[in-house]
């Protein structure tokens, strides 16, 4: 978890930009009516560095934050689940999950994060703990969080006439590390 | 009928907050509990219930019940109407867990039980859940471990240096005491099966042994973990089947086999059968889920097939068998006496596993707890000695260990986590073991493992059972 003092992370207003990509592994997991269940999927973290305190690994510190995945490279523990996200997902109409940073306030107690998020075609304000840690030359971007999939519209499968059903609450967690 | 969604209740879900006001009210504890807890939660007890008259504290081994009647259900204190009580949900989880949603959130295992619970197929709750007959085997190991009572020390002599968990366990370096234990088929709970739980094992310093009837396959679960774990073995009938999966995970790098030898003679698992023939019992999930098409195995059984050979006895004669099939490890597990103890190392086991199989294998069974003193005594430190069966607390492996094992396993409580969380949900089962497990070390001044010993400990005639244990909850 961040500590201020120890990434002393701010968002800038303006200045210079410049904009680095780290690949972020997300996982993406819930609950059925039968078992628990995990889906993968790696995305990319783009970062813009800007004019604030300076990060190890981000010496102009960070001015925006865009996660994004590819909802076609969702890997699941079977074919037959994947093929259950991606009809849920849809995506041939939307075929990106993304989040923006809008907001991101550290304290000795962590850091929070504010921003949107959108799924299918809805986007809407999330708040999530975010941690940006020095990690060997660059900065261990990490975070987690929890929502239902209806809020975004999105049907959870129900499968065999209703006897298997997903349920709608959520975990999205995602890691990785922005090099310089 | 059982049937999914609405399988065995939890007593959370059945408003046992009557009960613990009852018990709170009747409970010799309450004169103590008067003076600490806020008056407007008493206010409405008082209202409806007479003050008990103080009781003498709790003595330990005067043999006297420790719980009150009220939880008998024999209490003669008027009931207290659900609506009339305050919210004092807290009280009432710290009992009976609490549905959380992040793995984070759980303050102990029993957390992950609500979770499991909430959240799995009626009918795989129940084979998890189950214990043979009606669960005497299961509230026993409960109670052998609550009728344990801590001795612990205040001040050292000298300031105390370092602070070490680990253990050496045949030949192998592990940062904690603790192990996973054989649990059947775990992509029953979570997809991520077993090779989820060997990640969160491997990040936590913590040895894995897989089942025979595992849902991945022992590579799988090797890669998954990144180094080779131990492998528990069902025997059949035919040696050279055996000879052919013992040739396999031993070529895999599997450096120890635990041969379960308390299933020999069957079981009753009656909730099971219920749970499985009951109407409702969802069979075309099942048959879709479980692949029962012709010919379909376990992982661990695939590409098994050849000649048949010998049929040889199930005899001590076949510990030295296995023994010599292989260059691994054999450890024999479920021993509970003394006298098999002693013809397990004589044949040439080199661990005992005490174990009852979570109470799953045979009823009105002494608790392992209770049994490990007689093992340890007969083994005479030969050989290392393994304790699993209604471990669930930090204290449970303390005495334990106490007592004289060299390893204490759990089950049921990472499955929950699994069940709940996957991999993060058995990594935080194991920190939260762990923590309780670190700071008993702590209050009882010791530093390492080798330090615990029989002195840390007392009996008590009475186990202190405080959690609701209806269905066989909190056990």
């Amino acid at each position: 978890m961040l500590t201020a003092g120890v990434v002393g992370l701010a968002l800038s207003q303006g200045g210079t930009a410049a904009a680095q990509q780290a690949t972020v592994d997300f996982t993406v997991s819930g609950n059925s009516t039968i078992r628990g269940w995990t889906c993968t999927v790696p995305g990319t973290a783009q970062v813009t560095t800007g004019q604030s305190t300076p990060v190890r690994g981000l010496e102009g510190g960070v001015q925006t934050v865009t996660l994004t995945v590819r909802v076609e490279d969702f890997v699941c523990p079977d074919d037959e689940m994947r093929e259950h996200l991606l009809t849920a997902m849809r995506p041939e109409e939307f075929p990106e999950i993304t989040f923006n940073l809008r907001d991101y306030a550290a304290s000795s107690q962590g850091a929070s994060t504010t921003g949107t998020l959108t799924i299918l075609d809805a986007t809407k304000e999330v708040n999530f703990p975010l941690s940006l840690t020095p990690s060997g030359s660059g900065v261990r971007i990490e975070g987690e969080v929890a929502l239902d999939m209806t809020d975004y519209g999105v049907e959870p499968p129900v499968v065999m006439l209703g006897l298997m059903r997903v349920r709608p609450r959520i975990r999205i967690q995602f890691s990785g590390v922005i090099e310089p | 009928m059982t049937k999914p969604g609405s399988h065995t209740p939890h007593p959370a879900q059945s408003a046992s907050r009557r009960n613990f006001f009852k018990f709170l009210a009747a409970s010799p504890l309450a004169a103590l509990a008067y003076g600490a807890v806020p008056a407007r939660w008493l206010d409405p007890v008082a209202a409806e219930v007479p003050p008990p008259t103080p009781p003498p504290l709790p003595c330990i081994n005067c043999g006297a019940p420790v719980l009150p009647p009220a939880l008998s259900g024999t209490s003669p204190y008027r009931a207290i109407a659900p609506q009339e009580l305050p919210p004092q949900q807290a009280q009432e989880e710290q009992l009976t867990g609490s549905s959380v949603t992040s793995p984070g959130d759980a303050i102990n295992v029993w957390d992950f039980e609500r979770v499991a619970h909430d959240n799995l197929l009626a009918q795989h709750w129940d084979y998890l859940h189950m214990g043979v007959d009606d669960y005497e085997t299961r509230v026993a190991n409960r109670e052998g471990f609550q009728r344990l009572m801590l001795r612990p020390r205040r001040l050292p002599s000298q300031p105390t240096t370092g602070f070490d968990t680990s253990i050496e366990i045949l030949g192998q370096r592990f940062d904690s005491p603790l192990f996973l234990c054989p649990v059947a088929a775990l992509q029953a709970y979570h997809t991520q099966g077993e090779a989820g739980a060997g990640r969160a094992a491997r990040r936590r310093g913590v040895l894995q042994v897989q089942s025979h009837v595992s849902s991945n396959s022992y590579a799988e679960i090797a890669e998954a973990r990144g180094e080779p774990h131990w492998f528990q073995i069902y025997t059949t009938p035919d040696w050279n089947r055996n000879q052919r999966l013992i040739d396999r995970v031993a070529s895999q790098g599997c450096p120890t086999l635990v041969w379960t030898i308390d299933l020999l003679g069957g079981s009753n698992r009656e909730l099971n059968r219920r749970s499985l023939t009951g109407e409702g019992s969802a069979a075309a999930i099942c048959q879709s889920c479980h692949n029962h098409q012709p010919g379909y195995q376990r992982p661990m059984n695939r590409g098994m097939e050849g000649p048949s050979g010998e049929r040889p006895p199930y005899t001590w004669d076949y510990v030295r068998r296995l023994k010599d099939a292989s260059d691994m490890n054999l450890v024999l597990k479920g021993i509970v006496t003394a006298e098999e103890a002693e013809l397990a190392v004589e044949h040439g086991a080199d661990a005992i596993y005490v174990s009852n199989h979570g109470g799953r294998a045979v009823n009105s069974l002494w608790s392992t707890i209770d049994a490990l003193p007689e093992v340890v005594a007969a083994v005479r430190g030969r050989v290392p000695v393994m304790i699993d069966s209604g471990v669930r607390r930090g204290t449970d492996v303390y005495k334990a260990l106490a007592l004289g094992a060299d390893a204490v396993g759990i089950g049921r409580p990472y499955v929950w986590g699994l069940g709940g969380f996957g991999e993060d949900g058995v990594e935080r089962v194991i920190d939260i073991i762990m923590a309780e497990f670190r700071m008993v070390m702590r209050q009882t001044l010791t530093t390492s493992i080798d330090q615990i010993n029989s002195r840390f400990v007392m009996e008590a005639k009475n186990p202190i059972m405080t959690r609701h244990n209806q269905w066989g909850f909190g056990l």
